[in-house]
């Protein structure tokens, strides 16, 4: 992961008194390492190229604006992350569907006997062509996702960050993102077998 | 014994790997034993790989993403009232 690479250069306590002196090169530094993956994790949740950037621009903005808050207790880039969450909630907000997760609970349930085996179990799939026929279909199947489900879905399979870090940053308990994940991902999953996606 | 209900639930939860240890052996039992949960969990692990490919694919290619960098990089240093 990107955090390893570059351990905690920005967790000392000097990069904190340079970002907030507003020293040019530590915003640089900042920007250069983080923004790849603002960026990206703005697209996976569902920002057009152009929103994105200006999401991300302003995510920017608002870290340097709340600066003089920020304790340093978290990573910078938890932080960043987590303005980032708040920011494409108000662009998605229109566009939230927040219908899907009675729904989904409720074909889960169904999928499962009452004694808790398989009622309709998932078949075997070759994992290359499921791959490949799920790489097809799934950017129209997240579509399906609340912005909450796909935001926590985005972090933790894309940027592969830790269910602490996700947390913090959402602002959510374990719990919260355990339901988040188990909704998110059952809706894509069952989403692609309706479209016939099955290896 | 752990059900397949109670299996998936763990896995698509992302809870299976903050299990204890006796938890963590009945999960590993159950998949051993469990063929149907075994390919609930491959299927989850590939819908994963698909994000991950989906993502590179509408990486940003460098020359934008630089040209990004420094038009934020120069809004911060423009807004900010400088070293003081």
């Amino acid at each position: 992961m990107m955090v390893s690479e570059t351990p905690d250069r920005f967790r000392s306590p000097d990069f904190l008194v340079r970002l907030k002196a507003r020293d040019e090169a530590a915003l640089q530094e900042l920007v250069r390492t983080y923004l790849p993956q603002i960026l990206r994790a703005a697209r996976g949740a569902g920002l057009g190229p152009q929103n994105a950037e200006d999401v991300c621009q302003d995510t920017f903005v608002t870290f340097i604006e709340k600066i003089d808050g920020f304790q340093g207790r978290s990573h910078v880039r938890t932080w960043l992350f987590g303005i980032l969450y708040r920011k494409i909630s108000q662009v998605r907000r229109s566009a939230s569907r927040e219908g899907s997760a009675h729904d989904i609970d409720e074909t889960m349930e169904s999928r499962f006997k009452t004694d808790g085996h398989w009622q309709k179990p998932p078949r075997e799939a070759d994992a290359a062509a499921y791959e490949r026929e799920v790489r097809e279909h799934l950017g129209d199947c997240l579509e399906g996702l609340s912005n909450d489900q796909r935001v926590a879905f985005t972090l933790r399979e894309v940027e592969e960050m830790d269910s602490d870090e996700i947390c913090r940053a959402l602002d959510i308990t374990r719990s919260n993102l355990g339901v988040l994940l188990f909704r998110g991902r059952n809706l894509l999953r069952e989403c692609l077998e309706k479209r016939n996606v099955r290896g | 014994m752990l059900k397949c209900s109670e299996v998936s639930r763990l896995v698509a939860a992302g809870e299976s790997e903050a299990l204890g240890f006796m938890k963590r052996l009945e999960m590993k039992f159950h998949l051993f034993m469990c063929k149907h949960c075994r390919n609930y969990v491959a299927q989850i692990r590939s819908i994963g790989q698909g994000a991950r490919d989906l993502a590179a694919e509408n990486e940003t290619d460098p020359a934008k993403l630089q040209q990004m960098e420094q038009k934020i990089c120069d809004h911060l240093c423009k807004d900010s009232p400088g070293p003081q």
